[in-house]
């Protein structure tokens, strides 16, 4: 019996420290496309954030992550609605007028929130270049944007190089993203409060729609 | 011998377990209810587990319930309900599913949409606690065109030993900046006198995408026959819904129409074309008979923007009416967010009450809210202070008042986050008039949230809430009125 229970127990310790992966998804986007998660990877941290239009607190994130992408320009920002459908229209306005520089993807039948286990919104997760999830958090108040922001600066090992390097990163890569605002921007220290103020909104690139990162091409399969 | 095999089992699950392709994730939903009202068990117990497995392309779920029957918003009904013998146990949800790439093959429960929800929806509505979910076959091909099949049934609302079927397939295509599509679903219901009638639906939609301009166009065509019951008549409906916006810089315009003519059936969620999704008669489904048009003009301006929204709606012989609007601006500067808005929901007409006699009815709800969020002491704080003012006023057929309502139902509300925790504190009242504020009973709730881990959080209330869509604690979820403690704990893995 006593075997049983240690085989049992060491099972389940497997399955504890087990990295969660993000299962692969097909949802649609604003314009009706298709985007799948393989497609969203290019080996850069993730941010996947569940809202709703009828949700104050997804909407009061929104701003907050849109900075921080701003900021850590190797990060894509997904922000998947689970409005029905008939609300639909509604939250692509929503994120039309405020014209954020997320990719937007509506989940309507829940398909993807239920296997992640999302049942309220909002519900943000971190994932890895790999896809892993590495951080979930139900809810949402403006002080765990420090907790999101040390997140992605350890996935991005920003912590590890001397601040010569952090400033360097940025604008070399921008060169390399067309459509990218030519602005080189400082990476700030973990807990550092955003320069723009909160309700800033970022303008489009030249001849880019709203809701969609210009340096990714959604329909195209990465390499 | 039995301990081998649960050895073998073991190890099993543990190769398994080793496997990269396997994800196990699942949902622990368990409640400690004590309700403050007259019932026969006091204390309850509630639990809902939800459990799915994928490996490779298949995937299979399932989720268990465990509960009482919802609470009736009739308190008289309470007590009648609330007995041991209704516990409800059992599998709600069960399901395997085949996914490569974008093919989708999946037994067992479904959740599938065509179009805008206007001819077909398997969901399950928790904010009016409906269940129309299907259970069968459904097959999806997601790619260079969009093509979706669907076979099931559930229980019937005549019978519940008896099931209502429903097929269909949707059909859609992307042509340069359009999205052209078409339906068609099959229903066979259990009618009162134990046969089954038909209906047969067609649509076809246009979907315009262009950089500042949106259209989306519905029409549909019922047809419901009685081929068993010759004595009922057949009937013949239709839907139109279009809705289109467009953009000039920071102003957004947009413009809904809905024209629903004898189109009610059940496994649909209809778009209601006005702000607050309100119906235009409590007492009729709004696909039956229901006319209208939306309009709608949003607009940011550097950290203030400013939303406007305004609906009408009415029947065929327009002896019902209602309107639906909602203002609001909403300011940003630093930290500091702050919104306020105005509601205003009226609706007129005349119906039959439950003695079949025509009443003329009259109802307004308007709900001014102000609310702040902001940081104090380090800590972020939010306050929503809210006053709805609620008329209601029905007239016999000789035009006398015989039932009239007025009353205030004032909301403060105010939320603070602390660390991974956060608390929400809520004081509400009804009035019946200004002078009534003293006399006037005032209830409190409050609800505490513990993060115990990422996977791990819970709530615990206490109080009193009158229920409908909540947001505090950072969450927004929809919750059925309720008087006394909720303990609950979320554990996801």
């Amino acid at each position: 019996m006593k075997n049983i229970l240690l085989i049992t127990l060491l099972i389940l310790a497997s399955a504890i420290v087990w990295a969660d992966a993000m299962p692969d998804f097909r949802l649609q986007d604003a314009t009706g496309k298709n985007v799948t998660l393989s497609e969203l990877l290019d080996g850069n941290p993730l941010i996947i954030d569940f809202w709703a239009d009828y949700c104050k607190p997804c909407k009061q994130s929104m701003p907050l992550l849109s900075d921080l992408a701003q900021r850590y320009e190797d990060i894509t920002v997904v922000m998947i609605s689970i409005d029905k459908p008939k609300d639909q229209q509604r939250a692509k306005n929503y994120l039309k007028q405020n014209n954020f520089k997320f990719v937007t993807l509506f989940d309507p039948d829940m398909t993807l929130a239920k296997k992640l286990n999302v049942s309220i919104p909002p519900h943000t997760f971190i994932l890895d270049g790999k896809g892993e999830i590495v951080y979930s958090h139900k809810g949402f108040d403006p002080s765990v944007m420090e907790e999101y922001e040390a997140q992605i600066i350890a996935l991005l090992k920003l912590g590890e190089k001397p601040p010569a390097q952090l400033e360097e990163k940025p604008g070399a890569q921008l060169e390399e993203k067309p459509g990218a605002q030519l602005e080189e921007k400082p990476v700030p220290e973990l807990g550092e409060k955003p320069e723009p103020g909160i309700g800033d909104k970022p303008e489009p690139g030249l001849g880019e729609k709203p809701g969609q990162k210009p340096e990714k091409k959604l329909g195209e399969k990465q390499e | 011998m039995k301990r081998y095999l649960l050895l073998f089992l073991l190890l099993l699950a543990g190769l398994l377990f080793a496997q990269q392709n396997l994800t196990i994730n699942g949902l622990n939903e368990a409640q400690l209810i004590y309700r403050d009202a007259k019932d026969s068990l006091g204390f309850y117990f509630k639990d809902s587990f939800s459990f799915q497995m994928g490996y490779r392309n298949f995937a299979f779920g399932m989720k268990f319930v465990a509960e009482l029957p919802k609470y009736q918003n009739d308190q008289s009904q309470l007590v009648h309900h609330l007995h041991a013998q209704n516990l409800g146990v059992g599998w709600k949800e069960l399901f395997v599913a085949y996914e490569k790439d974008a093919w989708m093959l999946r037994g067992g429960t479904m959740y599938e949409t065509f179009g805008s929800g206007l001819v077909f929806r398997s969901y399950e509505d928790l904010e009016f606690d409906h269940d129309h979910r299907l259970d069968g076959f459904h097959f999806k091909y997601d790619d260079a065109f969009r093509l979706k099949a669907i076979y099931g049934a559930n229980a019937s609302p005549q019978n519940g030993n008896a099931l209502d079927l429903a097929y269909g397939l949707d059909f859609e295509y992307p042509l340069w900046f359009m999205k052209l599509g078409i339906a068609g679903v099959g229903y066979r219901n259990l009618t009162p006198l134990n046969d089954y009638s038909r209906t047969d639906i067609y649509s076809g939609r246009l979907g315009i995408n262009l950089a500042n301009l949106n259209i989306n166009t519905e029409y549909a065509t019922r047809d419901l026959d009685y081929p068993a019951s010759p004595t009922f008549e057949s009937v013949s409906g239709s839907a139109l819904y279009v809705t289109a916006d467009y953009s000039i810089g920071p102003l957004m315009l947009g413009t809904a129409i809905k024209d629903y003519d004898q189109f009610h059936f059940r496994q649909q969620d209809v778009p209601l074309a006005n702000y607050h999704g309100e119906t235009l008669s409590d007492t009729q489904a709004s696909a039956l008979d229901e006319r209208g048009w939306q309009g709608w003009a949003n607009v940011g301006l550097g950290n203030t923007s400013f939303d406007l929204n305004y609906a009408e709606a009415w029947n065929k012989d327009k002896s019902k009416r209602m309107n639906d609007a909602y203002a609001a601006v909403q300011y940003t500067i630093g930290d500091l967010n702050g919104e306020a808005s105005w509601s205003h929901v009226e609706k007129k007409g005349s119906d039959l009450d439950h003695l079949n006699q025509e009443i003329h009815y009259w109802q307004r709800e308007i709900t001014p809210a102000l609310s702040f969020d902001f940081p104090a002491f380090g800590t972020p704080l939010g306050v929503i202070a809210q006053y709805k003012l609620v008329d209601k006023e029905n007239l016999n057929a000789e035009g006398s008042a015989y039932e009239l309502k007025s009353h205030y139902e004032p909301r403060l509300q105010l939320d603070l986050a602390l660390g991974g925790h956060s608390i929400s504190l809520a004081a509400e009242s009804k009035w019946t008039d200004f002078d009534s504020i003293l006399t006037s009973r005032y209830w409190a709730g409050a609800e505490l949230r513990l993060a115990l881990s990422n996977e791990s959080d819970i709530l615990i209330f206490g109080g009193r809430e009158a229920g409908g869509k909540v947001c505090r604690n950072g969450m927004c979820r929809y919750v059925a009125p309720f008087s006394g403690l909720r303990i609950e704990l979320a554990t996801r893995f």
